[in-house]
């Protein structure tokens, strides 16, 4: 190696080791102050100085406020960090896979299948003279729901495998969630069309979306299932970058391209497939994170986008729950249509700043 | 030199469902050496594209078997071909954010652990790439910034960094201009020798494969493939019923290939010098065929007299009949007196 070389070597590792930190710490604060300030803000303010003395010496906090923060706050923002964080790295996962900057986490039909399975619940159990508290909020009414979206995404995401092992190219796999997009949602117009009105008030609450109502006990199965999906796509990172190239580069440079594609699949529908189950279909993170990811860092390696995206989306999923719960109001709007508008303009903002940046 | 890629009795093609099977080519012998640049040749539809693909195990043959280092190829697991055998495509990677170091960088994929990180020993390996391609002034830049002619090195550096026994381009070359395929084919055969690699482009550039390729491969359609030295293969007549059709012939004393306008007639003319060349060539592409000596009744001389301007004259049955003194006058006047007859 000649002098040349080795002056080329070092403005790069500046530039991953000495520029990214700060940026690393941005992140890291904002999510906390984030996090923090979900806790204070709500219907009621809680000041600061109780929020952390709740955890140091509960003792000391206004027994209400201790309710509010430990039974409804607290796992609230759980839930939106992990949902954020999911969502943000399962639609760069299918970006990548797909090599489409539009693809969302819900392409291959797992938020479809999931509200076809909700949609027949809860459409169907007033018809059906089922127990009235399948179709109530409640736990075993939010548990059965649950359960019904596990079963609905699971069978698209069943579907979809099947698929994969025969298709030549991911692409195909696009247009096949797509129809089962169309064919689930066909089938919940004909559900909501024989429906009852106060069960219909349901369904469509429940496609609003939120990250309320999780409870600590549901947390124990909505966390590990976040962790293991965001474990599979930190495993992932090396053939993900590979991909950037089309399929058939990578498979040049060994990547075996059909393990790598279920892997991939399973990882992020796994991520799609648990956050619809517990919050509903929360639209629109999953697309603007990891376009916004690309132009923080500027770059399109996955080492440093799947770190990112997990931050980016814990921070953007707290703020849109922040921004939906008016704080200092009673009124709570439809999680969606907050993430949507800050989504939409970030997404705009986005490719007019950088036409690279939708390249995947 | 000992053969690293060999084919015997292959046949190419693609299946379409279970039981059908379309055969491109077949019966296909062929092998390529370490340190040598193979240039494959043949029209549209002959079947270059999936012949190269079988080569480099992308495809599977329909019949016949692809041997890599003694081996037959289908027996090596991703990671072990790709160390022994890369390739380039045609089709440009839409990588926007990725400084063209980390994508060459991409290429030790084969070689560096789960995570992908470069020991000292991969990070040198990359930089002998980057510097045998000559982009090291690029290594910085975004690939997305790149114009294509760069971003086609950048790749071909990528391959190279695979420390592949064997590189294998499909039409890599095709939306380059000409200066930029001209180097491209002089990197290539330059990175065959210096790093003893079988080097294999698939091309439409008949010429500069002629000049640079140390052997060619010819695919005719619907026929079998012909291997030799570019020289021979001209000389023997191949190469002209390779490509050969009814408007274009190949023209063995140029090396390129001539275009048959319908013929206008003949005409007499010796012209030595670069007047000479320019003249048969601009009565050559409106249509007259050039014979030497006075046998046809029409004929042009051309000559410059000392220090003054360069005329044209035309005769006619021996007699002075109109001067020029541009190519275009001179076609003008010949067409004229065409009609005139």
């Amino acid at each position: 190696m000649t002098q040349s070389g080795e002056s080329f070597i070092l403005p790069i590792s500046i530039s991953v080791l000495k520029t990214q930190p700060i940026r690393w710490f941005f992140l890291g604060a904002l999510l906390i102050a984030i996090f923090l300030l979900e806790l204070c803000l709500g219907s009621v303010m809680i000041p600061l100085r109780d929020i952390l003395l709740s955890f140091v010496s509960p003792s000391e906090v206004d027994e209400k406020w201790r309710e509010i923060i430990f039974v409804f706050r607290l796992p609230r923002a759980i839930t939106a960090a992990f949902a954020g964080a999911a969502l943000g790295t399962a639609g760069l996962q299918m970006q990548t896979l797909f090599r489409n900057p539009l693809a969302s986490p819900y392409v291959l039909g797992i938020n479809s299948g999931a509200s076809l399975g909700v949609a027949v619940l809860v459409l169907t159990a007033w018809n059906l003279g089922l127990p009235a508290f399948f179709a109530k909020t409640g736990f075993l009414g939010n548990m059965a729901v649950v359960l019904a979206s596990i079963a609905g995404s699971g069978t698209a995401f069943g579907i979809v495998i099947a698929f994969s092992r025969q298709v030549q190219q991911s692409v195909t796999l696009l247009i096949i969630g797509l129809m089962i997009g169309y064919i689930s949602n066909a089938f919940v117009e004909v559900l909501i069309q024989f429906a009852v009105e106060h069960s219909i008030q349901r369904f469509i609450t429940w496609t609003f979306g939120s990250f309320g109502g999780v409870t600590w006990i549901q947390l124990r199965v909505f966390v590990p299932a976040v962790a293991l999906g965001l474990f599979m796509a930190v495993v992932m990172m090396k053939p993900l970058n590979a991909l950037l190239l089309g399929e058939e580069y990578a498979r040049s440079m060994g990547v075996n391209v059909r393990r790598t594609r279920v892997f991939i699949i399973s990882g992020s529908s796994l991520l799609a497939g648990t956050v619809t189950a517990f919050c509903g279909p929360v639209a629109f993170i999953g697309i603007a994170v990891p376009h916004l990811c690309r132009l923080i860092f500027r770059t399109s390696d996955h080492r440093v986008l799947v770190p990112g995206v997990l931050l980016m989306g814990a921070i953007l999923a707290l703020a849109a729950d922040l921004m939906a719960q008016v704080p200092g109001s009673r009124a709570v709007l439809p999680l969606n249509a907050v993430t949507s508008i800050i989504g939409a303009p970030v997404v705009i903002w986005v490719i007019l700043k950088r036409r690279q940046s939708m390249e995947v | 030199m000992s053969n690293v890629l060999t084919a015997s009795k292959l046949t190419v093609g693609y299946k379409s469902g279970k039981e059908r099977s379309f055969i491109v080519a077949g019966g296909i012998e062929v092998s390529l050496k370490a340190g040598e640049f193979v240039c494959l040749l043949g029209p549209n539809g002959a079947g270059k594209s999936t012949l190269i693909k079988t080569l480099a195990g992308i495809h599977k043959p329909i019949s016949g078997e692809v041997m890599l280092d003694g081996m037959p190829i289908s027996t090596f697991s991703p990671r072990e071909l790709a160390r022994r055998l890369s390739v380039v495509l045609t089709d440009r990677p839409a990588v926007g954010l990725m400084p063209v170091f980390s994508l060459v960088a991409l290429g030790r994929y084969p070689y560096t652990g789960w995570a992908g990180k470069l020991s000292n020993k991969d990070e040198k390996i990359v930089w002998e790439a980057i510097k045998a391609v000559g982009i090291e002034d690029l290594a910085n830049r975004l690939v997305g910034e790149l114009s294509d002619g760069e971003r086609q090195k950048v790749m071909i550096a990528r391959a190279l960094a695979q420390q592949p026994r064997v590189m294998i381009l499909d039409e890599a070359t095709a939306f380059l201009d000409l200066p930029r395929r001209v180097e491209l084919f002089l990197l290539l055969r330059r990175l065959a020798r210096e790093s003893n690699i079988a080097v294999l482009l698939s091309t439409h550039d008949l010429d500069l494969a002629l000049r640079s390729a140390d052997r060619l491969w010819l695919l005719p359609k619907g026929g079998s493939i012909v291997d030799g030295i570019p020289e021979d293969l001209v000389l023997n007549g191949a190469f002209a019923t390779a490509f050969n059709c009814s408007d274009v012939v190949f023209d063995s004393r140029s090396g390129t290939f001539v275009f048959e306008s319908p013929s206008l007639g003949e005409i007499a003319f010796e012209g030595n010098g670069v007047f000479g060349v320019w003249t048969r060539r601009a009565l050559n592409r409106a249509g007259y065929r050039i014979i030497s000596g006075e046998s046809a009744p029409l004929k042009i001389e051309v000559s410059s007299e000392n220090g003054s301007k360069t005329v044209w004259r035309i005769y006619y049955g021996g007699r002075p009949c109109q001067c020029a003194h541009s190519l275009e006058e001179l076609l003008r006047h010949l067409s004229s007196m065409k009609n005139a007859a």
